[in-house]
Formats: structure tokens, C-alpha cells, sequence
């Protein structure tokens, strides 16, 4: 879907502070439409909270965000709930589906939310991460890895601007993992922009680019070798 | 170490624990006031049907007679004496004996040579027992329905009431003087009241024992007494007894008969006390008694069950909530290898750890609501039930315990590693 | 509205998939509704039934000629008038009396007759003891403990009763033993009564007992009172003034143990609810995170409190029925008046209860961070 090679993300001096702790510390950044961003580093460097804050699900102490044209931090928390629902697509280290709630169940929720489930659709999306035939199991009785692929047709079933995955391979297997990876790689293919914080260098090493932060500053920005 | 763990356990989320020894406590005072009020309620309202006047009738033993008028003002009658009244209050169950007003009846002539039935009573007296104890008892004690307009004659005095009828026929009223002629004497005596009692007495003339007792030369005699006394209502045992006459028990039954405040074996002590009188019951007060009393004392025991089933209800749900709220230790634990069983006893000591700090607390305002409540509705405080105390450690533990029951088996069906990855899915 | 089909259908799946989770919350509310609606139908009988035990104190209301002095009595046919004029289900009985002086051989006594069939009605206290039937064509009598020991008589003797003009054989079926005035008494039937006495078709008096609290009584003594002047209509106060201050002890009595058990219900079920609601916060996170705003999560809550609540309200107040029935039936031994006002109480209080209880807490979860909840602190 993306547009252009415009600018989606512009990152100006972003502070975010816990009470005394500095969890950000003024953090430039851009994104362009269709890259494939890795944000790395150790432990308590502060990269969930930055994606947290380009996800709407956390706001700035300091300075600006421009996601798509719009300035986030000058959003109420209803219109940053808007953002999320329109243009975010989230997968997360532990899946995160409902329970009680079948795969495509668990898609559909997501339509429905955004606009209208239409089962055809959901199913499609299933099909495209291989679990076309699962489509009405319980998460309980999926894998880890397939729970993980639900948790990717999910993201992707409104056609997010912005796929963002918080760690989606740390726990999975590496059969899984490569699953994973691969069905990134193939959004990436298709234009997507993805922003994902690992710490797998492996993983890492597939985007566009490296981000590297340390105590909450970006410390280097390294262009990927490969692909 | 399970101390330890206890202590941590304690001292952590203190607040949550505030809010569970604050359920329980709200629970079992609930449920402590309700019992309470059951428990007490007999007696209450016992007490309050003394308002339908006394239950027992104390008269003189009656021979059978060849001939003479048996109409009840007729002659032929005979005497208690009135020395033994004090008697009553010396029996086994004398504090249970709430109120008495001994009579005297005589027929006097108006004037006009109109026959009317003059009574002789205790208006309101103060009786001095043998044992130094003083009573204060009377007509107007035992009457609670009688109204009277004016005032009521003063002990001691030629001061009279007139029923209402009789009032309304000669056309008195208080402050006026009526004479009567009695055995062939004429007396004049002063209205003070008259008297409205919806029953026979609203065609007599009322006037002190003693002032009777003198004008019928008739000195310590006294033709009836009735008795106001709390009894319970008849049991099995009771209906034995009746059955077979007291007398006919076996020891051990006439023992308990006898010291059960049963009406049969306060009329029977009465007996005792007063030689040759014929106490008997007072069928449509004592009968009715008991079939109110035992439909009261039932419906408040299920209105307790109800609040201890209902405490449980809440105390399980409150548990719950607090099993829920550490899964993710209670994961841990067991992941570490602790067995279901001591997770729970974990649960179970905390349980009755809030159980016993609600329980006392909830005891003490129990027992406030419950005082509240008597006052409120009865206008006397409950009094303090003894057996109330290990019955609300009871309720509390038992509701504690009961109402962890359900996080017991949370806990045990949880399975450390769902909890541990944090996972949306759960049991 | 077409796209919001899908929630109702998830609600459905909900409640389908997390059924023993939804089963906890549903059992609190049936049985707290049950056991409220239950205590609230036996509340509000509680003083019609409570009227109709202390019946058993006997007749409240006595019916006597309004001018003794100038007619001394009353009429049979003008009884039965009265008796047609009151509510056949609150009159429980009345019992007409004809006093009179009669003998037995040389000895006088007080005579009364009555009608034994109502006796049993409005004086359910009487102990008749030796009750035997009277053999056919004789004319059964009871007699008073008092009179019968000094006379001699036992059940089962035959006594001529002797009064001015004429005399009667009579049957003693039974000896009363009330502590009251029938003590004295020779009691036989009205008719026998009547001719004895030479007043047939007459009463000096009619006690009636009437199931009715002292207000409607008052009402009832007016009433009569007004249609027939020819009588005086008077409650006996000794019962009926008693009869009030009972029935509002009892009333507040209950009114308190309902209100505490009502206090009790409430917070349970609120605790259940919010477990209910808390114990799903992951999901509120996860929702909130794709998209959906706090106050449509909140309302998803509340949807879902809703119809739980109105079908546990409903199956509770069924239940309530069978509590307050089961209650009517140990205490009482009748049953309890079904009341539509309480299943409206019962289903709005669970319904509403369960609303609010689903709101507060999803309102508290949805303020928390999703990222937060999410990442599992």
C-alpha cells in the first residue's frame, strides 16, 4: 500500500522519562515508506519504549513524531487509539490471542474492529501464512510458531502503513523462527514498512538498516550488508 | 521457610488482604448480627406477646358440690391467700415471671338496687420478696391494652375505675362519687379513671384489693391471680409430661421437664408455692404463643442460613480474585516444584489468618448492628449472647475456609507454564 | 448495524467457549437473585401471613346490639346478612353466642349456646378434652373444666338441663379447658340453646375472626358499623392492639435480615463480576492495542454483564420462587404469593449490578498502558 518513497516516520529530539529515569534520550530518527528497520541492543536500552511510542501505545516526554504526515504527540490518547486501529499492525513476543477465540476468529476481530469482518477475507490472510486448514482451531491447540503466524495475518489483515514486531521470534524455535522471518521477508517484498526490535543478530541483519541504542541513545545506525 | 513465605506473603499487597479481612469482617458481622437477632428473638418477641396479656390463671382448687349456684359470682367460693404471693417470685423460674395481678371479686348494688361486679386488684404495687428483692407489678403491667381516661386510683385509697359501659349507663366520670352498698354497708368511692378494656371489665368496678379485702371482711383472701410468664413452647418432652402427668417421668426426664421454662412446669412450680390453688393455662394466650414463637424462631434461622450462605458466596469470590491476582506466583512456585498441596496450605493459613482478624472484628460490630437492630426494632438491646462468640468463630473460619475452596482449585489446575510465558490463555 | 452482528456473535462464542469461567459468574448471580427475590416475596407476605398465624389468638371483632337496654339481642337472619358482607377469604370464622341461666337438678348454672363447627374456627385454642361424637339424634354439649369438677360430669355423661319453661337432654362430648370464661360454662348448640332459653333465632353476641392487619380491621368495623346501626361493631383491643405492635416488629424484623442479606448479595456479586472482567485484562490490552477505544471495550463488557445478568436474574427469580415457597412451606405451611414487582426488581438489580460491575473494572483495565499489560509486568 505504501505510496511514494515519502518519509513515513520523522523522529526529532524524543525524550521519554520514567520519574529520574531517562528511557529515551533524545532520539532522531526517519523512516522511509517500504524499509525494513532493526532496532538493537541490550537489555533496558529503551527499545520496546521506542516502539511503544511509534506504536501509539506510549507517549513522549519530549519532542516530536510525525507518523504518516500527522504529529502524535500532539494526539489525546482517543485519537492515538484511532492511529493504531488505521495505519499500525502489531505482532508481539507472546501472540497475544484471545483464548477462547478460534484463528480466524482471532482475525476477524481485528476487521471488525477496523471496519467489518468479512470471513472470506480473514481466510485468505490465513492462507497466505500457511494456516488456511487451521483456520478454526483454538490457540491452545496451535504451535508457538503457528500461533505467531495468526498473530502476522492479524497484523496484516487491514493492510497496516506500519508493521511493528517486538521481539516475534524470541519465543519460538528456529524451525519457527525461519518460518517467521521468511513470511517478513515477503512483506518486505511487497512494500511494507516494518519496524522490529530483536535481539537475534541474525534476525537483525535482514533489514534495510541497524539501530543501534544504548542507554537510550542511538549509538549507530548500521546499513545492511545483505539482501 | 513457610513462615518466612507466610510473613512475605502478609506483609505484600497488604491492601488487597485490608480488603479481604474487611469482607470477611463485613460478612460475618452480617451474619453474627443476623444470628444474634435469631437467637435472641425468641425472648424478644416472647416479650412482646406478653402484650396480649397473661397466660396463666391461678384459682382456687374446685370441689364437687351437691348443690349450690355455680354461677361464677355465685356463693360458695373459695380463697388463695394472698401471703403466698410473693411466693411466685421464689420459684425456679422466677425471672421469668414478668407480671401478676391478683383479683377479689363481690357483687355490690348500685342505688338504683342494680347488681354490679365489683373487682378488687393490684392497680400497680410494690411487692417486697422474702429475698429482699422488690417488684413492682400490677393490672396495668399485665394490661398493656387497657386505657384508662382520668387517672388510676392510688394505692392504698377508696379511689375507683368504672368501666366504660357502666360509666356510659350512670353517666360518671373522673372526679365524680358513686356509692355502693356491699354486704348491706353503704361506701363511697372516688372515680379516678374510667376504664376502657374492650372486655367484661368495662361493666365493673375496679378498686384497690386491700380496700375490698376491708369492706367484705375478707382480710388476705384472694379468688384469682394471673400470671404473666415467659415460657417456650411445648416440645416433645412437653407433650409427654402432659400426656402422662409430670409425675410419671422418668427422674432424669422430670429433672430437664422441670427445669424448662415449659408452661406446664411453671404452673406446676406455682402449685408448689401456693397451697391449693389450680394454675392452669391460659389456652388462648399460651397455645397461640407457641405457634407464633416457633414460626418466628424458624423463619430466622433460614434468614441466617441465608447470610452464611451469602458470606460464603463472597468470601469464595473475594479468594478467587486474590488466587487470580498471584497466578503468576502461585505459577512460579509450582514450576519450582512446590506440590498443589502446599500452594494451598499457603492459601488456606492465609485464609484463616483473614478468617480470625474479619472474625474478631466482625464479632464486635456484629454485635453493635445486632444491638442496633434490637433497638430499633424492639426498643431494648439485644442482650449479649455467650454462645455467640464460638459460633461467630465458627461462621468466620468455616466462611474463610469454605469460601477458599474454589482457589483452591484454581490453584491446582493451573499450569506453571501457561502462566510463566503470560500467555492471554488460562484455565 | 449489519457489522455489529459479528459482536453479538463473539458474545455468543464467549459465552459458549469460556463456559465454566461464565458459569462461576451465572451461579453467583442465580443464587444471589434467588436468595434475594426469594426473601423479598416472603418480606412482602410476611404480614398477611403473620396475620393469619396470630389468628390463632382467636376472635378480633365482636358484634353486640347497639341499644342492650331496649333489645338485647341479635337476630340470626341480620348474622347472616353481616356475614355476607365480608370477604369470604379474610373471614376466618364467627361464632354466634346466646347466654343464660339454666340448672342441673338443684344446682344453677351459665348456659350458653354457640355453634361448635365456628367455635373450632375463631377459638382454635380450646382443649377439648374426651371428645366423643354425640350419638345420632341426641344433642351433644361441652362442658367448662371449672363447672365440670364441681358438678362431677365427665365426657361421655348424659345431663338434663333444666331452664324456666322447659327442659333438654344433652350429650357431654367433651371438657373445655381455655383458662378463660368458657371455664364456667355449658356450652351446647345455638338452636338447642335458643329454645331452652325461649329466645329462638337470637344471640347476645358474635365474635368474629377476621385476617386482616389493624388497619383494614378498623376499616371493616366502619364499614359494618355504618350499614348496620341496629349493632356495635368492636375490635377487642386485648387482640387486636397486641396484633399491631407484632406484626411491625416481625415486618422490620425480616425488612432488616432481607436488607442485610440484600447488602451481602451486592457485594458478591460485585466481587464476582470484577473477577470476571480482571481476570481478562490481557484481553482488554490486546484489544485495546488493535485498535479499539476504552469506552467500546467497556460497553463489549457491559453487553456481555448484561445478558448475564438478565439471564441470571431471570433463572434466579425462578428460583426465588421455589426459596420463597420452601420458606412459606417450613414456616408457614402455605404457600407465598408470587409478586411480578420482584422479578422486575430481581432482573433490573442483577443486570444492573452486573453492568456496572463489568464497567468499573474494564474502565480500570482500559486506562492501564496496553504496552504494559502486554509485556506482562
Amino acid at each position: 500500500m505504501g505510496a511514494g518513497s515519502g518519509k513515513l516516520i520523522e523522529i526529532k529530539g524524543l525524550w521519554k522519562t520514567y520519574g529520574t529515569v531517562h528511557a529515551l534520550k533524545n532520539v532522531n530518527l526517519s523512516v522511509k515508506t517500504g524499509e525494513w528497520v532493526s532496532i538493537m541492543g541490550p537489555s533496558g536500552s529503551g527499545k520496546t519504549t521506542l516502539l511503544n511510542i511509534i506504536g501509539c501505545m506510549d507517549t513522549p516526554t519530549q519532542g516530536h513524531i510525525i507518523l504518516d504526515g500527522t504529529d502524535l504527540s500532539s494526539l489525546d490518547q482517543r485519537q492515538l487509539t484511532e492511529i493504531r486501529r488505521d495505519k499500525i499492525g502489531l505482532i508481539f513476543q507472546q501472540f497475544h490471542l484471545i483464548p477462547h477465540l478460534t484463528a480466524l476468529e482471532n482475525v476477524m476481530i481485528a476487521q471488525y474492529y477496523h471496519s467489518m469482518a468479512d470471513k472470506a477475507e480473514a481466510l485468505e490472510a490465513l492462507g497466505r501464512v500457511g494456516l488456511r486448514n487451521r483456520a478454526n482451531h483454538m490457540p491452545g491447540q496451535l504451535s508457538g510458531g503457528e500461533q505467531q503466524r495468526v498473530c502476522i495475518a492479524r497484523a496484516l489483515i487491514n493492510y497496516p502503513r506500519l508493521v511493528l514486531a517486538d521481539e516475534p521470534t524470541g519465543n519460538l524455535d528456529e524451525v519457527n523462527e525461519k518460518i517467521v522471518v521468511k513470511l517478513l521477508e515477503e512483506l518486505h517484498m511487497e512494500g511494507h514498512t516494518i519496524i522490529i526490535v530483536t535481539h537475534d543478530p541474525w534476525v537483525g541483519s535482514l533489514g534495510d538498516y541497524q539501530v543501534y541504542l544504548e542507554h537510550g541513545s542511538i549509538k549507530s545506525t548500521v546499513e545492511a550488508t545483505g539482501t | 521457610m513457610f513462615l518466612t513465605m507466610m510473613k512475605r506473603s502478609v506483609s505484600r499487597g497488604w491492601r488487597k488482604k485490608a480488603l479481604a479481612v474487611l469482607t470477611v469482617a463485613l460478612g460475618t458481622s452480617l451474619a453474627v448480627a443476623t444470628l444474634n437477632i435469631a437467637m435472641d428473638v425468641g425472648d424478644k418477641v416472647n416479650r412482646e406477646l406478653k402484650s396480649y396479656g397473661a397466660n396463666i390463671l391461678v384459682t382456687p382448687q374446685v370441689e364437687k358440690l351437691e348443690d349450690g349456684d355455680f354461677s361464677p359470682m355465685g356463693g360458695g367460693q373459695s380463697f388463695l391467700p394472698e401471703d403466698r404471693i410473693p411466693q411466685l417470685k421464689m420459684i425456679f423460674w422466677k425471672h421469668n415471671i414478668i407480671g401478676f395481678a391478683p383479683y377479689l371479686k363481690s357483687e355490690a348494688a348500685l342505688p338504683g338496687g342494680e347488681k354490679v361486679i365489683i373487682t378488687g386488684t393490684w392497680f400497680r404495687q410494690l411487692l417486697v420478696i422474702p429475698t429482699g428483692e422488690t417488684v413492682t407489678t400490677g393490672v396495668r403491667d399485665i394490661k398493656s391494652w387497657w386505657q384508662a381516661e382520668g387517672d388510676w386510683p392510688d394505692f392504698g385509697t377508696n379511689e375507683a375505675m368504672v368501666g366504660e359501659k357502666l360509666a356510659g349507663k350512670l353517666s360518671l366520670k373522673p372526679g365524680d362519687f358513686l356509692v355502693i352498698v356491699l354486704s348491706g354497708k353503704k361506701y363511697e368511692l372516688k372515680i379516678r379513671g374510667v376504664l376502657s378494656s374492650s372486655g367484661e371489665e368495662d361493666e365493673q368496678v375496679l378498686v384497690n384489693l386491700a380496700w375490698l379485702q376491708a369492706a367484705t371482711e375478707s382480710k388476705g383472701k384472694i379468688s384469682s391471680i394471673e400470671v404473666s410468664a415467659l415460657t417456650m413452647p411445648r416440645n416433645d418432652l412437653a407433650r409427654k409430661a402432659e400426656l402422662i402427668g409430670p409425675d410419671n417421668l422418668s427422674r432424669d426426664e422430670f429433672e430437664t421437664w422441670y427445669c424448662s421454662p415449659f408452661i406446664d412446669s411453671v404452673i406446676y412450680q406455682i402449685e408448689e408455692v401456693i397451697p391449693g390453688a389450680w394454675a392452669r393455662p391460659i389456652r388462648q394466650i399460651t397455645d397461640s404463643e407457641g405457634a407464633i414463637l416457633s414460626r418466628i424462631q424458624a423463619l430466622m434461622s433460614l434468614l441466617s442460613l441465608a447470610a452464611a450462605v451469602i458470606s460464603v458466596l463472597s468470601i469464595s469470590s473475594l479468594m478467587g480474585a486474590t488466587a487470580l491476582e498471584r497466578s503468576r506466583e502461585i505459577g512460579l512456585l509450582k514450576a519450582l516444584g512446590a506440590h498443589n498441596s502446599s500452594v494451598i496450605r499457603l492459601f488456606l493459613v492465609e485464609a484463616c489468618f483473614i478468617g480470625v482478624i474479619g472474625g474478631i472484628i466482625g464479632l464486635w460490630a456484629g454485635f453493635g448492628l445486632g444491638t442496633f437492630i434490637g433497638q430499633s426494632i424492639f426498643g431494648t438491646s439485644i442482650s449479649f449472647k455467650p454462645l455467640a462468640i464460638p459460633a461467630a468463630f465458627a461462621v468466620s473460619a468455616g466462611v474463610a475456609l469454605l469460601g477458599s475452596l474454589s482457589a483452591a482449585r484454581m490453584i491446582s489446575q493451573l499450569q506453571p507454564a501457561r502462566i510463566l510465558v503470560g500467555s492471554l490463555a488460562n484455565g | 448495524m449489519d457489522r455489529h452482528w459479528f459482536l453479538l456473535r463473539l458474545i455468543a462464542l464467549t459465552f459458549a467457549r469460556r463456559r465454566s469461567r461464565v458459569a462461576i459468574a451465572f451461579t453467583a448471580i442465580t443464587i444471589g437473585v434467588a436468595i434475594v427475590s426469594g426473601l423479598a416475596n416472603v418480606y412482602l407476605d410476611v404480614g398477611q401471613k403473620m396475620t393469619r398465624e396470630l389468628r390463632a389468638y382467636g376472635a378480633n371483632l365482636v358484634l353486640s346490639p347497639a341499644f342492650p337496654e331496649k333489645d338485647p339481642y341479635l337476630f340470626l337472619a341480620q348474622i347472616a346478612e353481616i356475614q355476607k358482607k365480608l370477604p369470604p377469604d379474610q373471614l376466618i370464622g364467627y361464632a354466634p353466642y346466646l347466654y343464660g341461666d339454666a340448672s342441673v337438678g338443684s344446682r344453677s348454672v351459665l348456659l350458653a349456646g354457640t355453634n361448635f363447627e365456628q367455635v373450632k374456627k375463631t377459638s382454635p385454642y380450646w382443649k377439648i378434652t374426651g371428645s366423643t361424637g354425640a350419638p345420632v339424634g341426641e344433642h351433644p354439649a361441652v362442658v367448662g373444666e371449672t363447672v365440670a369438677k364441681r358438678l362431677g360430669i365427665k365426657a361421655g355423661d348424659r345431663v338434663t338441663l333444666t331452664a324456666t319453661a322447659s327442659k333438654v337432654d344433652v350429650t357431654v362430648i367433651g371438657i373445655v379447658s381455655t383458662g378463660g370464661k368458657e371455664d364456667d360454662l355449658i356450652l351446647v348448640d345455638l338452636d338447642v340453646a335458643g329454645e331452652l332459653l325461649q329466645k329462638p333465632g337470637m344471640a347476645n353476641a358474635v365474635y368474629l375472626s377476621i385476617a386482616a392487619t389493624p388497619a383494614q380491621l378498623d376499616s371493616v368495623t366502619q364499614e359494618l358499623q355504618g350499614q348496620f346501626p341496629a349493632l356495635t361493631a368492636s375490635p377487642i383491643r386485648q387482640i387486636s392492639q397486641a396484633e399491631g405492635q407484632i406484626l411491625r416488629r416481625i415486618e422490620s424484623l425480616v425488612l432488616f435480615a432481607v436488607a442485610i442479606i440484600l447488602v451481602l448479595t451486592l457485594l458478591c456479586l460485585a466481587i464476582t463480576m470484577m473477577n470476571a472482567v480482571m481476570e481478562r485484562r490481557l484481553e482488554i490490552g490486546l484489544k485495546k492495542a488493535l485498535g479499539r477505544q476504552d469506552i467500546e471495550i467497556a460497553a463489549e463488557f457491559m453487553i456481555e454483564g448484561a445478558v448475564l445478568g438478565l439471564a441470571g436474574g431471570i433463572l434466579g427469580w425462578g428460583l426465588g420462587l421455589l426459596v420463597a415457597q420452601g420458606i412459606g412451606q417450613s414456616v408457614f405451611h402455605s404457600s407465598i404469593a408470587v409478586r411480578l414487582p420482584v422479578l422486575l426488581l430481581a432482573v433490573a438489580l442483577a443486570t444492573g449490578l452486573a453492568v456496572v460491575a463489568a464497567f468499573v473494572p474494564a474502565r480500570f483495565a482500559s486506562r492501564i498502558r496496553p504496552a504494559i499489560v502486554l509485556k506482562g509486568e
